[in-house]
């Protein structure tokens, strides 16, 4: 049977010719026995920071947001920068885990599940934000639509401010649902290879799982229907957010193209996080033969397409504004491009739009630390993206005597600095505490050649 | 489970009764269209530019299925190529028609009209690019491009029938990616040219990105309708399986949700912050009797697709994968007519021969051109079949 | 209900093919296949245990709806009928503005009740007792459970169609 085509230009997806009895015992390696020598160190900074970042919570929760640098004209700006900054990067953990999935791309099985905890982590950092600029963060509770005293007083649906609320609330219930739906088996090999009290604890989480045909078959059916529906919620979550800015009359807020300019920026900048993660990740966990050069390319393509395509949206609006013949449109880009954030601009257009070109060539591609460079970059550049839209359309609105700047104050900086810290300290605890690596979804690619033979065998009979 | 048959060739013939109809169809077209520059000048053009825009779209459909086949490795597609290569046969007639519209552009566009333009300083500052000669020059840019790229596209996609051959995979892949870059760029300013100047002060960033969706859809419904009559008239059915009938389906419902994403975004947006120059887009399209048409839009391009498909049963039924197309390609077709038609007729849309003969035989020269393309190109060698076959099996999805 | 105790075979393979071929034959030999264990899904075994799709969808389509509904009930009733208020001179009726909130609790709830059918069906629950039968189920090994239905055949038979498959350990166990 000829006929079957065993392809000599793909690479093997795992290097190494695990055996899954292998992959087991790698994976359950640190859960178990504890991480390398780099990861105290890490832990430790990442708990400074975090502290850091509570301290500086806790100082403007008690003295107000007037700590902030924010003024009348400039009403939102650090805060609300990183609030987006940090829902992006969440967005290609679902990708990766979801939409992957559906397009049955393999060579995901080795980064979806710590993607997918970076999804988690990213959108509890993004939450603080908000939580903190309501100024009163104790009444936090009134977003929700509740039966109160005031009459009763219904929040308004018709505020994208709300929208978030919904938006940010379902992403996080399912993106978590679906991240433990995915570990219960792994939870399993770890209780059954576990003693004592370790073992009574991965019991409890692994929901008593036996690795039934039963179980394995509505387990798969379980996950893609999740990944059907998180697909389009992954698209809906930063469309709603873009609709924060899009909704308002604000001159380059106020754009058609936004929702779907701001996911494609989402994933951008999420993968270029999950780079930046996974090169320091494979290294410090060794877990070179799981996370290979195919996949840090893969990943790449990735990046340089969205990178191109949030390129073409850039170029969209500038050509769109002198278009209109709108004045204030045609202001709000000159002053982008030529005021006194231009520096901002010019940063963030070569770090999203020029630098990710050069992956493009292969032999960059496949230079890892040229990768690490570039996969910083975009992180960098991709918060100026929101800083640029944010700050310098809000900096010289309609009113020319109100025309301010903004410079943010210590205490924003220390909160955006604890804000890493919480992403660090939680993604470093789950590297040692949970399988980074989805052992049963890996186990499944270890032999493409086999699998594929013998399905082949299978039909032709 | 019928075997392949993997030494014979596998061969199209168009049926010789039907290509007769479709060439007597789109002479009559040619025909009304002669008439109606004589008889009614201010209507045809409307038929005229809805049928120019499908043609495009659909010719430039199959030059994107091809490319993104490529770039995304899918070798799922690969039993399906000779449809999306035919269809890219219809662009040089496109062209023509392109170059038809250029003695149009005063019955339909207000900013050639310079007394209109003396008297509005928006369309004053707009004058440098919404001019008649850029107009031109850029449509003939537009075609040349499009023709180079579609050659070069359909040449690779017949040559590199092995994948084993890496060259031309590498081939495949660049000129897949410069035609994308080219293409986002031609077709969003295409877009605004063709259909957004015609409302000269109306503007979205997310049009050119509407139209790419609509194209999408219009496309991956020709494919299907293609796909499923070659599977009833010939021994396609072997190389088109019912898993490519099932990705065809997920693919239609996925781009029939896209399109409707892309239609809310701008839609809710423009509704929401009620700006004057914005919503007088949505002025007419939303009110009596406009409105009627704009529910129906969404119901044949989202709601039917949407409904219908959501089984996955439902996508390997050729039958309803056909009825769906099909529905697919009347609601691309209105929301042409959406597009072109409240600015030209006012508050009433007019509907007669003058709007309906032009796409209908512009329909039936585009079955003709690719039902030919294909019937030249479809001898399928045999260990492409067996390749296509190969890979619809080890690709097919798990239950 | 009591039921009589059944004689079970127990097979444990070191890898799913040798384990489905072990099942097809079981099969055509007439002995019941009563459940496979393994550590990730073993593809083509459903039709051999009879396992018939899931029904888990319909879950989802129950979610959805629900979701759908309910909130967009909810925002049109708390919204202009409840307490109508003019915000921004929206109408108190904003479906367009509606749209999102409706989506997100649309996905909200099919995700949680598609997740909630799948425990439910699979009696998943924490504190739930597992009996491994082999405690490398969940690493590398692939256990058989084979039931004879008749007495023509005996446990010999059976053990002897399984080590023709290259079962690695094998022995008979009492089920209640």
């Amino acid at each position: 049977m000829s006929i079957i085509q065993t392809s000599t230009l793909k690479p093997p997806l795992i290097l190494g010719r695990k055996t899954p009895t292998q992959v087991t015992s790698d994976v359950c390696t640190v859960p178990e026995k504890g991480p390398g020598r780099l990861w105290l160190p890490a832990f430790l900074l990442a708990l400074s920071a975090l502290l850091l970042g509570i301290v500086a919570v806790t100082y403007q929760i008690k003295v107000g947001i007037g700590t902030w640098g924010l003024n009348r004209t400039v009403g939102w700006a650090f805060d609300i920068t990183n609030f987006v900054f940090w829902v992006g990067i969440g967005h290609a953990g679902t990708l990766i885990s979801a939409v992957l999935l559906l397009l049955r791309q393999k060579w995901r099985t080795s980064i979806n599940r710590s993607a997918e905890a970076m999804t988690i982590f990213a959108v509890m950092c993004a939450g603080v934000f908000p939580l903190i600029h309501m100024g009163r963060p104790w009444l936090c509770f009134w977003v929700f639509p509740y039966p109160n005293t005031r009459g009763s007083l219904w929040v308004n649906f018709r505020s994208p401010l709300l929208w978030d609320v919904f938006a940010i609330g379902t992403y996080f219930t399912i993106s978590l649902v679906f991240w433990y739906l995915g570990m219960i088996p792994d939870v399993a090999t770890l209780r059954d290879r576990a003693k004592g009290f370790r073992r009574k604890l991965y019991s409890l989480f692994s929901l008593g799982w036996n690795g039934s045909a039963r179980t394995w078959s509505r387990y798969e059916v379980t996950c893609l229907l999740l990944a059907a529906l998180a697909t389009p919620l992954v698209v809906s979550v930063h469309s709603v957010v873009s609709s924060d800015f899009a909704t308002a009359v604000v001159p380059g807020w106020h754009t058609t193209l936004f929702p779907p300019y701001f996911v494609v920026g989402a994933v951008f900048s999420g993968f270029a996080m999950v780079l930046t993660l996974m090169i320091i990740a494979r290294k410090v966990m060794n877990f070179e033969d799981y996370i290979t050069q195919r996949h840090i390319s893969a990943m790449c393509k990735v990046v340089v397409f969205t990178g191109s395509v949030v390129g073409g949206a850039y170029a969209t609006e500038l050509f769109i504004a002198w278009y209109s013949g709108s004045p204030y449109e045609q202001f709000a880009f000159n002053n982008r491009i030529s005021g006194p954030y231009a520096w901002a601009y010019a940063i963030m257009v070569g770090c999203n739009v020029v630098a990710p070109q050069l992956l493009w060539i292969r032999k960059v591609r496949e230079t890892i630390a040229l990768v690490f460079i570039i996969s910083i970059l975009v992180n960098v550049g991709m918060w100026f993206e929101r800083f640029v839209i944010i700050v310098a359309s809000l900096h010289r609105d309609f009113l020319p005597s109100s025309w301010t700047s903004y410079a943010p104050t210590l205490v924003e900086i220390a909160t955006f600095v604890g804000s890493f810290g919480l992403f660090f300290t939680l993604f470093l605890l789950f590297c040692r505490f949970l399988p980074m690596i989805s052992m049963n979804e890996v186990k499944t690619v270890l032999k493409p050649h086999e699998a594929t033979e013998s399905f082949g065998k299978d039909t032709l009979k | 489970m019928s075997h392949p048959n993997l030494h014979g060739k596998i061969e199209f013939t168009p049926p010789a009764r039907l290509m007769k109809i479709l060439a007597i169809v789109g002479i009559l077209g040619v025909l009304v269209f002669l008439g109606g520059l004589i008889l009614a000048p201010h209507r045809i053009w409307v038929g005229y530019l809805v049928a120019f825009n499908y043609l495009v779209g659909l010719g430039m459909a199959g030059g994107i299925f091809l490319a993104v086949a490529t770039l995304s490795g899918a070798t799922w597609a690969n039993g399906l190529r000779r449809i999306p290569e035919a269809m890219t046969s219809s662009i040089p007639l496109a062209a023509l028609l392109g170059l038809g519209l250029l003695f149009g552009l005063h019955a339909l566009y207000e900013w050639t009209h310079e007394s209109v333009v003396a008297g509005d300083k928006v369309l004053q500052g707009k004058s440098a690019y919404l001019n008649v000669l850029g107009f031109s020059i850029r449509l003939l840019v537009f075609f040349a491009i499009w023709i180079f790229f579609l050659r070069r596209l359909v040449r690779i996609s017949r040559q590199t029938r092995n994948e084993e051959e890496p060259g031309g995979m590498r081939k495949g892949l660049v000129t897949s990616a410069l035609f994308m870059i080219a293409l986002a760029i031609t077709f969003s300013l295409a877009s605004f040219d063709w259909l957004m100047s015609l409302e000269a002060h109306w503007f979205s960033t997310a049009f050119a990105l509407y139209r790419l969706a609509g194209v999408g859809l219009t496309g991956i419904a020709a494919v299907t309708i293609f796909a499923v009559g070659l599977r009833r008239t010939t021994s396609f059915r072997n190389i088109i399986t019912g898993s490519h009938l099932q990705d065809l389906g997920r693919i239609t419902l996925s781009l029939s949700v896209f399109w409707v994403y892309i239609w809310y975004c701008q839609h809710m947006l423009i509704w929401y912050t009620n700006m004057p120059e914005e919503t007088s887009y949505y002025l007419l399209r939303n009110e009596a009797p406009w409105n009627v048409l704009t529910k129906a839009n969404l119901v044949l391009n989202w709601l039917i697709p949407f409904l219908v498909l959501m089984p996955r049963a439902a996508c390997r039924n050729e039958t309803v994968m056909l009825r769906v197309a099909v529905a697919i390609m009347a609601g691309q077709a209105l929301d042409l007519f959406l597009q072109v038609g409240p600015p030209l007729m006012g508050e009433r849309p007019t509907f007669g021969i003058w709007e309906i003969i032009p796409l209908i035989s512009a329909l039936a020269l585009f079955f003709l051109v690719t039902m030919k393309s294909l019937g030249t190109s479809s001898s399928v060698r045999e260990e492409n079949a067996a390749r296509a076959r190969g890979w619809s099996t080890t690709e097919s999805p798990s239950p | 209900m009591k039921q009589r105790p059944v004689r079970t075979e127990v097979g444990v393979f070191g890898d799913e093919h040798t384990l489905l071929a072990a099942a097809k034959d079981c099969q055509h030999r007439g002995i019941d296949i009563v459940e496979a264990h393994s550590p990730y899904p073993i593809h083509g075994i459903d039709p051999i245990l009879g396992i018939r799709s899931s029904r888990l969808p319909y879950w989802t389509l129950v979610g959805g709806t629900l979701g759908l509904t309910l909130s967009l009930w909810f925002q049109y009733w708390s919204s202009a009928s409840d307490y109508p208020l003019n915000v921004g001179g929206k109408p108190f009726n904003s479906l367009p503005a509606f749209i999102p909130v409706t989506f997100e609790m649309l996905i909200l709830f099919a995700g949680l009740l598609t997740v909630a059918g799948f425990l439910l069906t699979s009696r998943l629950f924490p504190g739930r007792k597992t009996h491994p039968i082999d405690s490398r189920i969940t690493n590398d090994r692939f256990v058989l459970i084979v039931q004879r239905k008749d007495a023509s055949m005996t446990q010999g038979d059976i053990q002897t169609i399984l080590q023709h498959h290259g079962v690695l350990e094998c022995w008979s166990e009492m089920n209640e």
